[in-house]
């Protein structure tokens, strides 16, 4: 096993907190639910298992960090062929779909729903999550979202329809190398909200507005 | 591809910036020393890119002080040494740069685009000795982009795609020993790759639409606002940072990090319109 301190990226002198926080930061990074596509999920398991094993000997090494463990929970909700049971118009059909989309068969899962006729949140969810798994991320999001519209009670349909919402946010990180939070913009709006204070109370700190 | 994968210089470390000129410089040397002077030329911050990260993947940072003939009256720089990392995205360069002049010119008869591919054709010979399976690939990738182009494909994502799985499968060529790093590469090249072409298209909508090219924002214009554009870049790219999360960099992850998670993401604010905030 490699060095665990290197594996969650901590100095060897860490405190407890430091290398929990550390390993947070970890298991979110390399969280398998982040990938849609099943190599890279399988890489990013892998990568967790590591760093699991790193943080459990390093937990069992100081007594007192022993209140927290990973418990493998398995978070993988993911696709499962046999997730729902269909009732109602084509259920066989939506059955063999999803049995197909898990096999990674696509052309096959595509021409078993081209065939049905009704265009339920069902069809259009099976057909979204086939784009996605395509990388067709336009189409999938089109697709998931029609789904998600006609039935927005269904837990399914709405983790997809959140899942790829966020994907087309902005990137975001607390970059660790700008220090300061304090931009230009928060210097400004900070004295024109002191000026407004002062205005309110009489007085005033900036003569032009 | 035109310089969309580069770094923002003002969150570089001094060394970092160093360690980012060094490798443009020997990617440079790298072209010319495979290709000749001409060659050069096609040089860009993409392909600087891949370069670095294939370099990071084997862990290499050799350096040297060299001379440069195109800044003869310069001091002498310090420069990456060449290998099959740089080797391999000097290829990719060329090949990339090759066929899209071909393909400006067979399309929409630029005549700059003749006097340019005349000018490569010589690297093109030599590409054709040194890789030709590389320059097959991206040959083949080119051809059923523009054959998408000239039917007007209205689906955006088949577009960008079949640009995109011309650097995934480009990665393969890597000089990588670790089969699933060599994956792992393959699927931030894929989405890079989606990522540029989209950002490239969106950023020429209205000159197309004046001048009548191809751009799959302006055939389906009505389904494409800004919330789905900005939909459809900010995607690409996450997906592209998701599968960079995963690579185990072993040299020149300041830069390479900062491109990622710094230069790209304030491009994609830029070319969707936002005004690039610079870092006081």
């Amino acid at each position: 096993m490699n060095n665990p301190y290197k594996t969650l990226g901590v100095s060897e002198d860490a405190s407890d907190s430091e290398i929990r926080t550390a390993y947070l930061k970890l298991v979110k990074k390399y969280h398998p639910d982040r990938y849609t596509d099943p190599d890279l999920k399988e890489i990013a398991n892998e990568k967790l298992i590591e760093i699991n094993e790193a943080y459990e000997t390093l937990s069992k090494r100081s007594s007192s960090a022993n209140d927290f463990r990973w418990k493998g929970e398995q978070q993988q909700q993911g696709y499962s062929g046999s997730g729902n049971a269909y009732s109602g118009a084509f259920a066989a059909e939506f059955a063999r779909a999803r049995t197909f989309i898990s096999q990674n068969n696509f052309p096959a899962a595509k021409a078993v729903l081209d065939a049905i006729g009704l265009r339920n949140a069902e069809w259009f969810y099976l057909y979204g999550i086939i784009y996605l798994r395509q990388g067709w991320d336009n189409k999938a999001n089109e697709f998931i979202t029609t789904a998600y519209q006609q039935e927005p009670g269904n837990p399914e349909y709405a983790a997809a329809y959140n899942m790829i919402r966020n994907s087309g946010n902005p990137y975001t990180r607390a970059t660790s190398s700008s220090g300061g939070s304090c931009s230009s913009c928060d210097v400004c709006s900070g004295l024109v909200c002191a000026d407004c204070c002062c205005e309110c109370m009489g007085g005033d700190l900036l003569r032009c507005c | 591809m035109i310089g969309y994968v580069s770094a923002d210089k003002n969150e570089l470390k001094v060394r970092e910036l160093a360690d980012y000129n060094a490798c443009y410089c020997g990617l440079c040397k790298s072209i010319s020393s495979r290709y000749g002077q001409v060659a050069r030329l096609t040089l860009s911050y993409d392909c600087a890119f891949i370069a670095m990260l294939v370099c990071g993947l084997n862990g290499e940072r050799a350096a040297k002080k060299q001379g440069c003939v195109y800044k003869p009256l310069a001091k002498k720089r310090i420069i990456a040494e060449d290998s099959p990392s740089f080797q391999f995205a000097a290829d990719l360069e060329i090949a990339l740069a090759y066929y899209k002049l071909a393909d400006d010119w067979n399309d929409e008869k630029k005549l700059m685009a003749l006097f340019e591919k005349a000018g490569l054709y010589a690297s093109f010979k030599k590409l054709n000795m040194l890789s030709r399976q590389l320059g097959n690939i991206v040959k083949d990738g080119i051809y059923a982009l523009s054959k998408l182009e000239k039917e007007k494909c209205g689906e955006i994502d088949a577009v960008a795609n079949t640009f995109a799985k011309i650097l995934g499968d480009a990665a393969y060529f890597a000089p990588l020993n670790d089969e699933k790093q060599k994956k792992v590469l393959s699927h931030v090249l894929y989405s890079i790759g989606r990522w540029v072409y989209l950002c490239d298209a969106w950023d020429d909508r209205k000159k197309d639409e004046k001048s009548g090219s191809y751009n799959p924002f302006v055939i389906c214009g009505k389904q494409h606002d800004d919330a789905n554009a900005s939909f459809l870049l900010n995607n690409a790219l996450n997906k592209a940072i998701d599968a960079y999360d995963l690579i185990e960099i072993k040299t020149h992850k300041g830069v390479l990090d900062n491109i990622m998670y710094i230069g790209c993401v304030a491009k994609t604010k830029e070319v969707l319109g936002g005004k690039h905030e610079q870092s006081l």
